[in-house]
C-alpha cells in the first residue's frame, strides 16, 4: 500500500468515511485486468516459480496389462462380485449379455464382502481358469 | 542446479493469483494455500533425513509416488511449518501400509477420513494442541498437519471430491483432523505406550474415522458417566455397528478419565466395560444392515444375541484429550476395514 491511509475505526465513524477509506485502499492495488501499470513505472508485480503438488507420473502408466483377448466367443470370463446391492443386480445382466451377445461359454463368479479383497487363492484360480475378468464394484 | 524435479509454473507473486491458479486446477481443498516455492519446499526437505526423491510408496487410487519432495510441496501449501514435517511423513508412511486400506477409504461414500493422534515430546516442541478445543480451530500445528494429509490424498492419490471421492456428504474432519493426547492430564499411561512404544518416543497413530459425536455429562459420579458413555456409543446407523471389523475411537476429556480412573478403571478395564455394556439388540438393525453384517461374516461377533460396539475390547481405542472443564467427551465411529497403525516420528522406515 503506497499511498493508502491506515484505516482507524475511530477516525471513520460514518459510512462515507468508511467508503472513502475502502476506495483509497482499493486504489493502491493493481487491478488484475489492468496492465497499464507496466508503462507507468509503478510497482511491478514480481513473478514466482511454484512447484506442482501432483505426480508427474502415475503407476497406471507403468502397469503391465494382461494380454487382451480378440474376441470373447468361446471364452471363460471371471466376475468378482463385491456383494453391494447394485452389483448383485448388475451381475445377472452381465451374465446374460456375455453369453447371449458375446458368445461366452462359461462364467466363474467369486463373491467378496463389501470392501474386502479377493483372497489370493481365488485370484490365482481366476488367472488359471479365465480368459478375461470383470472386477465389479456396484455401490 | 536444483535437487527438486517437480513441474514448475511461473505465476504473478500475488496471493490471489496463486490461490486462484491452484484452485482452478483442483489442487486445493478450497481454502487458500501458501505458494510452494523451491526455497520453502527445500526447508521442509531439510527437516528430515531422507533426500527429496526418497519415496514411501504410492498413494491410491491415482498411485502418485509419495516422494519427500511431493509430500513437502503439499505440506507447504497446507500452511505447515518445517518442524511439523516429520509427523506428516510418518503418518503417510503408516497410511500407505496395505493394512490401512487407503484404497478403500479414498473413494468410499462413507464420511471417512484419517485421524492423526500424536504422542510424545514433539507435541510441545511444535505447540500441538492437546487440551481445550483440541478438535477445534486456532492451532497452526493441528490445523495444517491434518490439512497436509488431505492435500496429499487429493493431489497424489487423486481423491477429487465428487469424482473419485464419492463421499455422500462428507464432514468437516475431511479438511483436517489431527490431535495430540493430553498426556500430562491423563490418569493413564500415554496412548502410544499401550501400543508398544516408550513414553519418550514421538509417535503418530492413524485411524480412519467418521464425524465425532459429543457425549456430555458433567456428573462427578463414575456410575453416571459410564451410563451416559455406554448408552451414547451404540446406535444402529453408526458405521461400526454394521462393520464389526472397525476400531472406533473414544476421546475422553481428562476430567472424565480421572473420575473413572479414581474409581479403579484402567484403560483396559474401561475397554472391557464398554465391550460388555455398549450393545445393540440384533433385531435393532434394518434388514439391509443386518444383511451387510451377515455378508461380512460379522455374525460371529454377536454376544448373547447382541451386537457389541466393536469385535473385541482391544479394538475400542481410548484417547485422552481436551480440557478439564465442561464434561464433554466424544467418540468417532469407524466404518473402515483398515487397521489402526502407529509409527515413530523420525524413525527408520
Amino acid at each position: 500500500l503506497h499511498n493508502a491511509t491506515l484505516y482507524s475505526p475511530d477516525a471513520a465513524e460514518t459510512t462515507a468515511d468508511f467508503a472513502a477509506h475502502c476506495s483509497a485502499v482499493r486504489g493502491s492495488y493493481r487491478d488484475a485486468t489492468d496492465d497499464s501499470w507496466r508503462n507507468r513505472g509503478e510497482r511491478v508485480t514480481n513473478k514466482i516459480s511454484v512447484l506442482m503438488p501432483y505426480p508427474e507420473q502415475t503407476h497406471t502408466t507403468e502397469l503391465r496389462l494382461a494380454p487382451r483377448v480378440d474376441s470373447l466367443r468361446g471364452c471363460t470370463v471371471g466376475i468378482v462380485n463385491n456383494s453391494w446391492h447394485c452389483m448383485n443386480l448388475i451381475v445377472d445382466e452381465y451374465r446374460r449379455v456375455l453369453v447371449e451377445t458375446y458368445g461366452v461359454t462359461d462364467i466363474v463368479e467369486k463373491r467378496i464382502s463389501a470392501a474386502q479383497k479377493l483372497p489370493v487363492p481365488d485370484v490365482e484360480e481366476m488367472a488359471t481358469r479365465c480368459d478375461a475378468a470383470i472386477v465389479g464394484i456396484g455401490n | 542446479m536444483t535437487l527438486l524435479t517437480s513441474t514448475r509454473e511461473l505465476l504473478d507473486d500475488d496471493s490471489e493469483v496463486v490461490n486462484q491458479y491452484f484452485y482452478d486446477r483442483g489442487l486445493t481443498d478450497g481454502l487458500p494455500v501458501i505458494a510452494p516455492t523451491e526455497e520453502r519446499v527445500l526447508r521442509f526437505v531439510e527437516a528430515i533425513e531422507h533426500g527429496p526423491s526418497h519415496s514411501f510408496g504410492r498413494v491410491p487410487p491415482l498411485n502418485g509416488l509419495a516422494t519427500i519432495e511431493k509430500i513437502a510441496v503439499n505440506a507447504v501449501m497446507a500452511g505447515c511449518r518445517p518442524e511439523y514435517f516429520p509427523i506428516i511423513v510418518a503418518a503417510l508412511e503408516a497410511m500407505l501400509e496395505p493394512e490401512f486400506e487407503l484404497a478403500g477409504m479414498q473413494p468410499t461414500t462413507n464420511p471417512l477420513t484419517p485421524m492423526l493422534v500424536v504422542n510424545g515430546p514433539i507435541r510441545h516442541r511444535i505447540r500441538l494442541n492437546c487440551g481445550t478445543g483440541v478438535m477445534g480451530p486456532g492451532w497452526q500445528a493441528n490445523a495444517t498437519i491434518g490439512r497436509a494429509i488431505r492435500l496429499i490424498l487429493l493431489n497424489l492419490g487423486g481423491a477429487s471430491p465428487g469424482e473419485v471421492d464419492k463421499c455422500t456428504q462428507g464432514f468437516v474432519g475431511k479438511y483436517s483432523l489431527c490431535i495430540g493426547e493430553n498426556e500430562e492430564e491423563s490418569p493413564w499411561e500415554p496412548f502410544h505406550v499401550g501400543r508398544g512404544f516408550s513414553s519418550d518416543q514421538d509417535v503418530v497413530t492413524v485411524v480412519g474415522v467418521n464425524a465425532s459425536t459429543n457425549i456430555h455429562d458433567s456428573s462427578a459420579s463414575w456410575e453416571d458417566l459410564l451410563k451416559t458413555l455406554t448408552r451414547s456409543l451404540i446406535s444402529p446407523g453408526t458405521a461400526n455397528v454394521a462393520d464389526s471389523y472397525s476400531t472406533p475411537v473414544i476421546v475422553l476429556n481428562p476430567l472424565h478419565a480421572r473420575i473413572l480412573a479414581d474409581a479403579g478403571f484402567s484403560r483396559e478395564r474401561l475397554q472391557a466395560h464398554i465391550y460388555e455394556h455398549a450393545r445393540l439388540p440384533a433385531d435393532g438393525l434394518s434388514n439391509r444392515r443386518a444383511h451387510l453384517r451377515r455378508e461380512d461374516g460379522a455374525e460371529r461377533f454377536l454376544v448373547d444375541g447382541e451386537i457389541p460396539f466393536a469385535k473385541d475390547p482391544l479394538s475400542i481405542l481410548i484417547v485422552v484429550a481436551g480440557g478439564m472443564q465442561g464434561g464433554h467427551s466424544c467418540y468417532l465411529p469407524n466404518g473402515h476395514y483398515g487397521h489402526v497403525l502407529s509409527r515413530e516420528v523420525g524413525g527408520q522406515p
